[in-house]
């Protein structure tokens, strides 16, 4: 190839690069450790970069540097985004979709919403219509115009916040954690959602842990680890990568009796209708049992039944021996642990707060302190006794309310999504731990998820709740 | 290497995340004032809450105007939730127990770690709060000497539930600088 | 098997509207009215309570104030919810008059100054129950900075997402033995749960929430330019539900029923700020 055809080449190839980044290195605000360390790649137009990694290894700080979002840290190295080919005047050369749609949302109606971003942009008021009508469409949320998304699924909210993000036309999108909070149903229009934008132009990066629902969407793959970028890949993670391996699962231990009978549960709210039509439910004792059904199937509206915060419109609940009890009944013999346990988080140290529920039984010193050892054990977190449980990472926060939660040693452990916000290892780590408790402490564990477990072998038994009725499922 | 500041946002001091961050407490004021109301019909306890957040407020963004920001802030969202029968009064009813917390945390910076001086900032400022309605019952032609009867027992408990809601917050203030969830307020011009 | 009530307490009492002042979803005259009409009448019904001085003055406000009132086809039952705050004030009012004057005396003045008071902020009632928060947005719009009304809409936005973590935190909580249920909180000794277990990590929550609200705004461009397009989405709205492509909103909670899109109102006009 001759001089000239190879600038032109070359200036081809330039033309079409859309984000350009160069030994690009992030520190937190008094952080020890940097998030991102000379982190150098580019990404053409039209390409699906996805960034992937363990929790805590820099993919949504990497997406934070390049809409230009990271604060009062510093950083070295550039972050260059081009308008790319064909771009609309009053447009935004990238936008992001944050993990949570919940807090994304800041308007009080869709259409509210998806105009938020043109006009902050001075986008004329009849540009604004257009655009709002074409994103919603885009998105196939065009009906939802004048109802505010409070009432939505996390599905629906996702499509809102993506929807939001295209009416400011930015060549480039960026969506952390897309599929955090969804379903399998969710998930899969979500994949042709963003199969379709992929379709019509969009450069896409996003930032999964477990890209697998995108592998026909992904061009490229960059691993990180600890904010280093450390291979580009063209297919996706190893299989080994989401096995659970050969690690054994403890034996079942189920003992005679039965820990939760309920009979007949019917639930309706005003709003959304029956969303439990007569469920009977029996889980004998050391049973493990996991709970599966999509996002508003009713899961954690039967899981509130079971444990006296909701009062079924009929129906009865004995839970080990109670017949309808009040929630300040359990404490003791039920653990409920819910989504984003880290909420209830309150205690100077890690000891304070696995104890709280102990103290509140009465428990003298000299008996409360080796049962937390022993939570703090079972969840292997027994090195961060001392610490602020406010200042731990999301993992180990979620680690700090299971002990709390174990440390009385319930008879009965209910979880509702224990495994939202967890990478796969932690998610394996986790299970592990719950699928000891039969015979460490003799509990019983219902799972509850809109997810298959992250290890098949784990439950004795499998249920689905569809339609307000529980059915059984193969293991 | 290079530091990325927060843009400034708001009135020359405040950045989106605080301003943001007082408009949250102004919810917190309207959610609990709202809750209160329905269960406890007890004169002057919606102060308990009202001073609660707005010390909270002084201590989270302890700048000059940050709770002024959340006055204005309560009482325009307690109007567009149906709250504000009183009308243009309801803004002097928050704004007025703001200011004078803005007011304190000028003259006396530090003061949202200490019981006494929260204490202290919660009675005055219930107190004068008080005597809002005063006005308009002097033009009603309500007599003087009723007027000062009833603005007194109105202080009175509105002085004693402020008083009692603001002596929580030193522990919670301090709980949260622990853990590096707020600043501390002490670096550079923040009552500029 | 018998019907279970449902569990009651803030959550049942915020949603079924049980305070005063919440927009009446209803058509009426007083409805029909632009706001700016309304509030100048308002205005002009409380100054005129200052003149009910004698026990005819007052009986024909009185009257005034009532018809409009019922006008706007609000019940008895609103009524009572939105006055019986200013009858505690009375309450206190009367027992003070005849105090100070005897019974005989003091009778007569309690009465008419709390009559007074309330006719002075009824008109006020009216308003808010008859007019929508969309216009009053709109109107704020208007007249305050951008970057205030923003906050202000941001505060009412959060108002059900704030009441659902106060709910799913206190349902943690109670469930590891805090006490945390409103007869709990009468005893003061319990106060420490609620401010240890409860407001605590809501004002985690709230500074987490903070952060990524800031965030989501900054990216999509928000404070970036002095000026900002003022659209009025509700026109949206409207023009997409004469073409029959836009499903009606289902408010539910309070919140939401207050914040429906206009309709059937005059077309307003778009404008850049």
């Amino acid at each position: 190839m001759c001089l000239n055809q190879r600038l032109i080449k070359d200036f081809l190839r330039l033309n079409e690069l859309l984000l350009d980044i160069d030994r690009l290195s992030y520190r937190y605000p008094g952080a020890a450790h940097p998030a991102l360390s000379n982190v150098s790649f580019s990404v053409t137009e039209g390409e699906c970069i996805c960034l992937t990694g363990h929790s805590g290894c820099g993919k949504s700080t990497l997406l934070l540097a390049i809409m230009g979002l990271l604060r009062g840290g510093r950083s070295s190295g550039t972050v260059k985004i081009a308008q790319g080919t064909g771009a609309a005047p009053w447009s935004s050369p990238a936008g992001m979709v944050f993990q949570n749609a919940e807090s994304q949302l800041i308007c009080t109606s869709v259409a509210e919403e998806v105009a938020f971003g043109p006009e902050n942009l001075c986008v004329p008021a009849g540009e604004i219509g257009r655009r709002v009508m074409e994103a919603l469409k885009a998105v196939g949320m065009a009906e939802h115009l004048a109802r505010s998304p409070e009432r939505f699924s996390a599905g629906q909210k996702q499509r809102v916040a993506i929807a939001s993000v295209l009416a400011m036309q930015p060549k480039l999108l960026l969506l952390d954690e897309p599929t955090s909070q969804l379903d399998a149903g969710g998930k899969a229009e979500l994949v042709q959602i963003l199969g379709e934008l992929k379709r019509q132009g969009y450069t896409l990066i996003l930032a999964e842990h477990d890209p697998r629902p995108f592998a026909d969407l992904i061009d490229r793959y960059l691993m990180l680890e600890l904010g280093c970028l450390l291979r580009v890949e063209r297919s996706a993670p190893g299989i080994e990568f989401f096995h659970s391996g050969d690690a054994e699962v403890a034996p079942c231990c189920r003992a005679e009796g039965n820990c939760i009978e309920a009979a007949g549960i019917e639930l309706a709210y005003p709003e959304t209708g029956t969303v439990l039509n007569g469920v009977n439910l029996t889980v004998g004792r050391g049973e493990r049992l996991h709970l599966f059904g999509r996002n508003g199937a009713g899961k954690s509206s039967l899981l509130r039944c079971l444990s006296g915060l909701e009062c079924p419109d009929r129906g009865e609940v004995v839970l080990c021996g109670m017949k309808n009890p009040q929630p300040e009944e359990l404490p003791g013999k039920v653990g409920v642990l819910f989504q984003n346990p880290a909420r209830q988080l309150f205690g100077e140290t890690v000891q304070e707060e696995v104890a709280f529920t102990l103290q509140r039984q009465g428990l003298e010193r000299s008996e409360w302190e080796p049962r937390v050892a022993e939570a703090l054990e079972i969840c292997r977190i027994s090195h961060l006794v001392e610490r602020a449980p406010l200042t731990l990472s999301f993992g180990e926060q979620h680690r700090v309310a299971l002990a709390a939660v174990l440390a009385p040693r319930p008879e009965l452990l209910l979880l509702d999504e224990p495994f939202a916000g967890l990478d796969f290892p932690q998610r394996l780590a986790l299970l592990g731990i719950l699928g000891e408790l039969p015979r460490s402490l003799g509990a019983t564990v219902v799972i509850v998820s809109h997810d298959e477990l992250p290890d098949s072998r784990w439950a004795d038994r499998s249920l689905i709740l569809s339609g307000g009725v529980l059915g059984e499922r193969s293991c | 290497m290079e530091t990325k500041t927060e843009r400034i946002y708001l009135w020359r001091r405040f950045t989106l995340r605080e301003a943001v961050l007082l408009c949250f407490c102004a919810t917190f004021i309207v959610l609990t004032r709202a809750g209160l109301r329905l269960h406890l019909h007890m004169p002057g306890h919606v102060m308990f809450f009202t001073m609660f957040f707005m010390l909270l407020a002084r201590g989270f963004v302890p700048k000059l105007g940050s709770v002024t920001l959340v006055g204005l802030l309560t009482s325009l969202t307690s109007v567009l939730l149906g709250m504000g029968a009183s009308g243009p009064i309801v803004l002097v009813k928050f704004l007025l127990p703001a200011v004078l917390v803005d007011l304190a945390g000028f003259l006396v910076p530090g003061f949202v770690t200490s019981a006494l001086g929260c204490l202290a900032v919660g009675v005055f400022a219930s107190i004068t709060r008080a005597g809002v309605s005063t006005g308009v019952e002097y033009l009603m032609g309500m007599e003087e000497e009723i007027i000062i009867g009833k603005a007194l027992i109105s202080a009175g408990f509105s002085g004693l539930w402020g008083g009692l809601g603001s002596l929580a917050v030193p522990a919670i203030i301090r709980r949260l600088r622990l853990n590096g969830l707020i600043d501390d307020g002490t670096e550079g011009s923040l009552d500029a | 098997m018998a019907n279970v009530p449902a569990k009651g307490g803030l959550r049942r009492s915020l949603r079924s509207c049980d305070y005063g002042c919440q927009f009446a979803a209803h058509d009426s005259p007083v409805h029909r009215v632009g706001a700016g009409t309304k509030l100048v009448l308002g205005m002009l019904l409380s100054a005129s309570a200052a003149g009910g001085r004698t026990p005819a003055t007052l009986g024909a406000l009185v009257l005034v104030t009532l018809c409009y009132y019922l006008a706007a086809r609000l019940t008895l039952a609103d009524l009572w919810r939105d006055i019986r705050l200013f009858m505690f004030q009375a309450a206190l009012v009367i027992p003070l008059y005849c105090l100070v004057h005897g019974t005989g005396k003091g009778l007569w003045p309690g009465i008419r100054i709390s009559t007074q008071i309330i006719l002075f902020y009824l008109p006020g009632a009216v308003f808010l129950r008859t007019t929508r928060s969309s216009e009053v947005m709109r109107g704020l719009r208007r007249v305050l900075p951008y970057r205030v009304s923003f906050l202000v809409f941001v505060s009412v936005r959060f108002v059900p997402f704030f009441f659902r973590e106060i709910a799913d935190i206190t349902a943690a909580q109670r469930l590891r033995g805090a006490k945390l249920l409103p007869r709990q909180q009468l005893n003061p000794r319990n106060w420490p749960d609620l401010f240890n277990c409860l407001i605590l990590p809501l004002m985690v929550r709230a500074l987490k929430t903070a952060d990524e609200v800031a965030r989501s705004a900054e990216a999509r461009g928000f404070g970036a330019h002095r000026e900002r397009t003022f659209f009025q989405a509700d026109l949206l709205i409207r023009n997409a539900g004469e073409a029959g492509t836009a499903q009606q909103s289902e408010p539910s909670a309070p919140t939401e029923k207050l914040l429906q899109g206009n309709e059937g109102r005059a077309v307003p006009r778009c404008t850049t700020r």
